[in-house]
């Protein structure tokens, strides 16, 4: 890992129980929400992130700061490929976490506009829930009871079947 | 699932999963439920793999059939299914749908009905009924109609009574019924549509279309035209082709489908050599015009309409809660931002191009229930 420069311009996160993280200019763009509100001059010296907690925080910008130093797709014709296969394997360990941080990590980035890690993180998901029976979804992704349907609805649903695009 | 990752968000997640996991997923939660139902999930997961895979069905010795899909660099690779095509005589395409007739017309005709990106199939009977005796000939045709993907069959019968209406048969997969359209969504009944070709475009159904007319002299001719079926509202419509087009156009031409345009094309002989000639047309505002009857109420003739789309380029799409107030303060605006010289051919055209611009951006995020 390349060490940060110290005449980079830096932008200091806060999160919701009010730790702060001083990160790269560079870093905090990787959030295409910071990203506007820096080019908007909207952003004082502290971003204050009042739904993100420590935790989550932490982990997104670990991922910001790997992606931010790795070399973008459409920078040049000929990327690295140790580098491509190296940024893979950091998303796939990024990810062995557990199911709530996951959430909290795909609400935060929904939050900051974080297109990559916003998909890897419904990949994830996706994944866990692959070949799951609806009652196992509904348990990994601790679904609001409220939300339920009615045993008549959920007979219903399961009859029903929009047969030539299923 | 926290409520605070919106549901577009999870759908994202919902369409990773394969299809019929995703259909499982309806019964997760309400909101899933009717999230998943949306028309806008569908369009969004499904009609992507048709789009990036055109299908071609080619026959070779006139029966063998072969069915590919077309990569982007023009490679075929054969669609694995255990259809037979030579048994399969197809109706049309639409959304990645294609649509078969199969067997005899009695007892057992049937329309067949595959998606080759999931390799299924389903038929139906179609019926024949005694009475439909009076009627000469018939043809099937097939579109998915664009709001709620329900697929539909036609069949349209013609009597050999030159003076009764056509027999115009509707089924839906959503209703699984046979029903007969009433006579006012029908065109003249004189018209024949040509059963060689269909496409679909737009939520219509195209044909190529003629009418048996007479010269002064008294010699017969035919007169060619284009008929559209659509989907929605299961009105035809009849569309004149403009002069310019017919005088070039060898006839009876196809019609076929390239990027959501219809394209009319055929085969011309001239001299040792056979020239295939393609004409793509834009299915621009005079179509959307006649479709919502505006040139009956004003009393236009369609084929004549002189407005062209050349000057509305390059003014903005402005609309929602302000209306299309202010015309020029919009394109001279647009303009101004954008660098562009302010004077245009003709301000008149310009003007009601730019209305008309609008009035399609209406017509097209038109609520279909009107």
């Amino acid at each position: 890992m390349s060490t940060s420069s110290s005449s980079s311009k830096k932008i200091v996160l806060k999160s919701a129980d009010n730790e702060t993280f001083e990160i790269d200019e560079i870093v905090a763009l990787e959030s295409q929400a910071i990203k506007n509100m820096i080019e908007d001059e909207c952003a004082d010296n502290v971003i204050p992130l009042g739904n993100i907690d420590s935790k989550t925080l932490s982990k997104i910008i670990e991922y910001c700061k790997k992606h931010a130093e790795s070399p973008k797709k459409d920078d040049n014709a000929d990327i690295d490929e140790k580098a491509v296969e190296d940024l893979k394997s950091f998303d796939a360990e990024f990810a062995k976490v557990d199911m709530p941080l996951i959430q909290d990590i795909l609400m935060a980035a929904n939050f900051l506009n974080i297109d990559n890690l916003i998909g890897l993180m419904c990949r994830t998901i996706a994944d866990r829930i692959k070949g799951k029976t609806p009652e196992e979804i509904r348990k990994i992704l601790n679904i609001n009871k409220n939300d339920l349907l009615s045993p008549e609805q959920e007979a219903k649903a399961r009859e029903e079947n929009s047969w030539a695009f299923d | 699932m926290s409520d605070e990752i919106p549901i577009e968000v999870q759908m994202d997640i919902v369409r990773r999963l394969p299809v019929k996991r995703i259909l499982q997923c309806r019964s997760v939660s309400k909101s899933w439920k009717s999230a998943i139902d949306t028309v806008h999930f569908t369009i969004k997961s499904g009609v992507r793999q048709a789009k990036y895979f055109p299908y071609v069905l080619q026959y070779r010795k006139g029966f063998k059939g072969y069915m590919h899909y077309v990569c982007q660099n023009f490679g075929f690779t054969p669609v694995p299914t255990n259809l037979s095509f030579s048994d399969l005589n197809p109706i049309g395409c639409s959304h990645g749908v294609w649509a078969f007739s199969y067997g005899h017309i009695l007892p057992q005709y049937k329309v067949i009905v595959w998606n080759p990106s999931i390799r299924r199939s389903v038929g139906t009977l179609i019926p024949y009924l005694t009475i439909e005796q009076a009627y000469e000939k018939r043809l099937l045709a097939f579109g998915v109609r664009p709001d709620n993907l329900d697929p539909t069959i036609l069949k349209i019968a013609y009597p050999f009574n030159p003076e009764n209406p056509w027999c115009v048969l509707l089924f839906s997969f959503n209703t699984k019924q046979w029903k007969q359209l009433d006579d006012e969504l029908l065109p003249r009944q004189s018209i024949r549509i040509k059963k060689s070709s269909q496409a679909v475009v737009n939520g219509h159904i195209f044909w190529c279309a003629y009418e048996t007319l007479f010269a002064n002299d008294g010699s017969e001719y035919k007169g060619y035209m284009m008929v559209s079926f659509n989907l929605l509202t299961h009105g035809f419509h009849v569309l004149g082709i403009p002069a310019q087009l017919l005088a070039q156009l060898p006839l009876p031409f196809y019609v076929s489908n390239l990027n959501e345009k219809v394209v009319v094309s055929g085969n011309l002989n001239v001299e040792d050599h056979c020239v295939f000639c393609v004409w793509t047309l834009e299915a621009g505002l005079p179509v959307v015009l006649e479709q919502a009857n505006v040139f009956k109420k004003k009393g236009i003739d369609p084929s004549t309409y002189a407005i062209t789309f050349k000057n509305e380029k390059d003014v903005p799409a402005q609309g929602g809660i302000f209306g299309d107030c202010g015309i020029w303060a919009c394109i001279f605006l647009y303009r101004l931002s954008h660098g562009k010289a302010l004077d245009v051919d003709n301000p008149v055209q310009t003007a009601l191009a730019y209305r008309e611009h609008m009035s399609s951006f209406f017509y097209q995020h038109r609520v279909y229930s009107w």
